[in-house]
């Protein structure tokens, strides 16, 4: 029996994320069932239009979306706790910014409170995960990252009360992080039943779901600053963690692609590597000066914008796309750290900080909605460039 | 024959007992061998059929392991020790259940009056 084309599969995942099933294993699984249900279809003398057709015409209407709500529900009734931790960061996390503009007291405390909550969150669903797969390997790698990422946090609560050892913890974060990762994009090669990547893949829309609120609520509360021309210390704290989540978590998708891929090259995993390492070196910023980090930030664009094409965009066009995207976002970058290195004049940062290119950033963004890594990517760029964004030129 | 809603309460034991007998299964050939033990009298849907694998995975009765096949992800299930268990379990009880039911659904015995000579 021959087994369908590469255009063909994309068909259907196409179909399936269009009547709503997106969440990535279930599609997986879904995409072999009805390959399986065509191929037998064109063994009886079928075409795969009519095959499709014929498929199609038995699922009822809403059906796939459907499946999708079930599946995820049946998953979701054991992890509640995990899920409620997360609302409970949410809410610290906004009440705590709110807080922070009004100047009422214990923004703080609440900045924290959501830390610890994520740490929980994070913790509980980790050891959920590890207590119902204790069949599924590489537990320790899990933990490794865990660790690294309460780490992350830990130092940012030492940083916001001021207290000693701040440093330390973002360092010891740092290589915790850099080394779990880079090992996790060796280690997870092949078709290996590991815990992390189907952890991550069951958390993902969760994941996503934290980040895109989060990024939505950091951008409207960035642009007062922004058009008015002021500094505004809230939202350049969200926009750290914004930028962290969606780092950390864009290079976690890979797992996914390592694991699905038949014989995915070593060369990917070193450029994973690589990307992951420029990507948290600069958070070192007491050791590491401001042209250390541009020329490290200028790095990761483009290995970065190349491993979103490589993993994600199989269209010709979408792939010029985004390759051109990556090209324009390292030319930004590159301006900017050349005007921070002293190279430029610091009114060069005026061709690539304005409102024409945060729109094109965004419609960018926009362009690649149904492309996970690519999204991904473009949320860290436009979450970066916020952060950088010389909020005296105003907008526009 | 309207097998779905008879199949809802009984699904979870079909897939286990399933995958007691066959070690390693995946979604499509889950139902075509329901397909073919029942000589097509049932067919699960992808609706009925992906929900409960994913909860009994979720309950840490089956483990999945995928493997690339025909450049698509194929996710093979298998039962854990507490899986095997359960099956047992499960399979047993149905057979009995099944058993009620057939006396339930016998025509009721005919006393014929002839036996007071009537």
């Amino acid at each position: 029996m021959g087994g369908l084309n590469k255009e063909q599969l994309q068909a259907i995942r196409d179909y399936l994320a269009r009547q709503g099933m997106t969440y990535k294993p279930l599609q997986d699984e879904m995409l072999d069932h009805v390959s399986c249900d065509i191929e037998k279809l064109i063994a009886f003398g079928q075409s795969f239009d009519a095959a499709w057709l014929a498929i199609t015409k038995e699922l009822p209407p809403k059906q796939i979306q459907t499946i999708q709500l079930e599946t995820m529900e049946t998953m979701n009734k054991r992890e509640s706790l995990s899920k409620w931790f997360a609302y409970l960061s949410f809410f610290l996390l906004f009440a705590g910014s709110v807080f922070k503009l009004m100047k009422f007291p214990g923004a703080g405390q609440m900045l924290i409170g959501s830390f610890i909550a994520i740490a929980l969150a994070l913790i509980s669903g980790s050891t959920f995960g590890m207590i119902a797969n204790k069949e599924k390997r590489g537990a320790w790698l899990l933990v490794a990252i865990l660790v690294g990422v309460l780490l992350f946090l830990a130092s940012f609560t030492f940083q916001i009360l001021h207290l000693p050892g701040a440093i330390e913890l973002r360092t010891m974060a740092v290589v915790a992080l850099c080394l779990s990762y880079s090992i996790s994009f060796f280690y997870l090669r092949g078709n290996e039943n590991y815990l992390l990547p189907w952890l991550h893949e069951r958390y993902t829309p969760a994941i996503e779901r934290f980040i895109f609120i989060l990024f939505a609520a950091v951008f409207v509360l960035r642009m007062p600053s922004l058009t008015l021309g002021y500094e505004d210390f809230v939202s350049r704290i969200l926009l750290v963690i914004t930028i962290a989540s969606a780092g950390l978590h864009f290079h976690a998708i890979s797992w996914q692609y390592l694991k699905a891929e038949e014989k995915p090259g070593v060369i990917f995993s070193l450029g994973l590597s690589f990307s992951l390492i420029v990507f948290m070196l600069p958070a070192l910023v007491d050791f590491l000066d401001i042209n250390a980090r541009g020329v490290l930030t200028v790095l990761f664009w483009p290995v970065a914008g190349f491993i979103a094409t490589h993993m994600g965009v199989e269209n010709g066009k979408q792939k010029a796309i985004s390759l051109a995207a990556t090209a324009f976002i390292t030319a930004v970058s590159s301006v900017w750290a050349l005007v921070a290195a002293g190279f430029f004049v610091t009114a060069a940062n005026g061709w690539v900080f304005n409102g024409f290119v945060l729109a094109a950033l965004l419609s960018l963004s926009v362009f690649f909605r149904q492309n996970r890594f690519f999204r991904m990517y473009m949320l860290v760029v436009i979450s970066h460039y916020l952060f950088v964004y010389p909020w005296e030129l105003g907008l526009w | 024959m309207s097998s779905s809603e008879f199949i809802k309460g009984t699904l979870k034991t079909i897939i286990l007992k399933l995958l007691a007998e066959n070690k390693q299964m995946y979604g499509y050939e889950i139902s075509q061998k329901v397909e073919e033990l029942s000589a097509s009298e049932i067919k699960l849907t992808y609706g009925a059929l992906y929900p409960v694998l994913y909860k009994l995975e979720n309950e840490g009765l089956l483990v999945a392991e995928t493997e690339v096949v025909d450049g698509r992800a194929r996710k093979y299930y298998s039962l854990t020790p507490q899986g095997v268990e359960l099956a047992k379990v499960k399979v047993s009880e149905l057979q009995k259940f099944t058993e009620t039911l057939k006396n339930i659904l016998l025509p009721a015995p005919n006393i014929s009056l002839e036996i007071w000579g009537a």
